[in-house]
């Protein structure tokens, strides 16, 4: 089980996982928002800046996207997520959707969209600060340490 | 749990990543630095307000006025944690999202 988290002062739910970029090599560790108005995962200004990510470098431009503010400049890229139970890594191989660099979304922590919300069930009770998700399915588990203190091998 | 990948997907990943065991303590270090975003003690917002921090291992390594700021200060004194920070700007005035 995942464990989230609200936010002191937002009260927005988050959680933390690890998001890799292979073409470029970089990789980087947020809390993400829970969004599940969001259809994809989204990587934002500050946190592609925070992992090194070159604009410049980006090719596959989208302005397909909509959000409540109007239409979305981005650029969809190839791209793993990963998150911890504290004993296992569970890898889901997507597309990443990352905004146009604009300096009016520095303030705003990358999205969890529902490409892998809906891999997963939700428990959400914000009352009661529990936020937990059960992992329904993910591309790959990988176990941190066995028993005897050794990586194990991949699971598929 | 279901999980569909190939071989050549999972170790494409484990390759990517490295040590799994490194990499599970790694992610418990940014879910220490998360909590501190949800603590009331202390708060970030009264400790430093509108600024930017950069947090690891649930402390805060280093402020700065703006992110480029901030990042230049993590690199220049601790460049081995920029792949595990979690930077956020500290707004006394909470801002409304609608996404």
């Amino acid at each position: 089980m995942l464990i989230g988290r609200f936010g002191n002062t937002s009260g927005c739910p988050y959680i933390e996982g690890r998001l890799l970029i292979p073409r470029f090599s970089i990789h980087g560790d947020f809390s993400f928002i829970v969004d599940t108005g969001a259809d994809n995962t989204f990587l934002m200004p500050a946190d592609a800046a925070t992992m090194g990510l070159d604009y410049g470098r980006l090719e596959n431009f989208d302005d397909t996207a909509k959000g409540a503010g109007g239409p979305i400049n981005s650029y969809k890229e190839p791209a793993w997520a990963v998150f911890s139970d504290g004993t296992e890594l569970f890898g889901y191989a997507f597309t990443l959707t990352i905004l146009e660099y604009r300096g009016d979304m520095l303030n705003v922590p990358s999205l969890l969209g529902r490409d892998i919300l809906h891999r997963w069930t939700m428990d959400y009770q914000f009352s009661g600060s529990r936020l937990q998700f059960e992992i329904e399915s993910a591309d790959v588990v990988i176990p941190g340490i066995s028993s005897l203190g050794v990586p194990n091998t991949v699971h598929q | 749990m279901t999980a569909a990948a190939t071989p050549e997907r999972a170790g494409e990943l484990l390759r990517l990543l490295g040590d799994p065991a490194q990499v599970v303590a790694e992610l418990k270090q940014v879910r220490q630095s998360a909590e501190i975003l949800s603590s009331d003690q202390p708060r970030l917002i009264d400790e430093h307000p509108q600024k930017w921090v950069a947090l690891h291992a649930g402390t805060v390594i280093a402020e700065g006025d703006t992110l480029a700021e901030l990042l230049a200060t993590v690199d220049a004194t601790n460049p081995e944690s920029r792949s595990h920070i979690l930077v956020r700007f500290i707004d006394r005035h909470q801002q409304t999202l609608i996404l």
